[in-house]
């Protein structure tokens, strides 16, 4: 099966792969928090993330900006309120309430048989 | 694999006795992607690639000097595909030549045994997209 957020295939047939981050509460040590001691310090709620990264591919240049223009229109406005959707894998694990905060091409663009690009798109539970 | 060539010509100067000429490609660089569903390889391309060409060249007592490292021209060859075929072929390539090496027979030149120089070629093409070797019928 294929990935999808809030329903929508963002990645279709380019490989991409799943990657969770950390889980757990937010703790910092004190003295990171410019404190002389010895210790840590609670902070709170952890906002789990996930980091799909990949390779889009397409047929042409104009084919391959145009998913990443499609990709990229559905990130996180930087204004309003928040889009909290369901994100899902491969193996259908979904992970709900989910925010799409960041898209990165990275790389150039590589044109062979097929035109690609790596990327690395940012899912997060933001509080 | 050409055996043989009828002529070969490159920057426009002669050479004379090439006994053969290898067309290399090699992936340059390749893309490997894999998928979540398993271990292997879902996508594979290779976004960049090198055209070659490696010439041996029997040498005489009158051979003229390798043309010099880094020279750019067309290389021309004339041949019959696989030295045995009726069918003749052109290929021509604008490349760059960089490397000369010599390998003497055993016993020696002066033995009989024979001395070839080994000249290689990376092809330069047009715009990057258009194959920089063309074959044609001759």
């Amino acid at each position: 099966m294929g990935s999808l957020f809030g329903g929508v295939d963002l990645f279709g047939d380019s490989p991409h792969r799943f990657e969770m981050g950390s889980m757990g509460p937010v703790v910092r040590t004190r003295l990171s928090l410019g404190t002389i001691a010895a210790g840590s310090v609670l902070i709170g709620a952890g906002e789990p993330t996930v980091t799909v990264r990949g390779r889009l591919v397409a047929a042409t240049g104009p084919a391959l900006m145009a998913r990443i223009d499609a990709i990229a229109a559905e990130l996180q406005p930087g204004g309003g309120g928040i889009v909290r959707r369901t994100l899902t894998d491969h193996h259908g694990r979904t992970w709900t309430d989910m925010t799409f905060v960041s898209f990165e091409p990275s790389g150039v663009v590589d044109r062979g048989r097929e035109v690609s690009m790596e990327f690395a798109a940012v899912f997060q539970r933001l509080l | 694999m050409i055996f043989n060539p009828v002529a070969v010509e490159f920057a426009g100067a002669v050479l004379a006795g090439v006994e053969s000429a290898a067309i290399n490609r090699r992936a340059e660089k390749m893309v490997v992607a894999f998928g979540d569903h398993g271990p292997n390889a879902v996508f594979v391309d290779v976004p960049e690639r090198r055209s070659g060409v490696v010439l041996r060249q029997r040498l005489t007592t009158t051979t003229a000097e390798a043309p010099g490292l880094g020279t750019l021209g067309d290389l021309r060859l004339s041949a019959t595909a696989g030295g045995a075929d009726a069918s003749a072929w052109t290929v021509v390539c604008r490349c760059v030549l960089v490397r000369v090496d010599h390998e003497v027979g055993a016993g020696g030149a002066a033995r009989g045994g024979g001395a070839v120089r080994v000249m290689e070629f990376v092809c330069v093409s047009a715009d990057g997209a258009a194959d920089p070797v063309t074959v044609t019928p001759a």
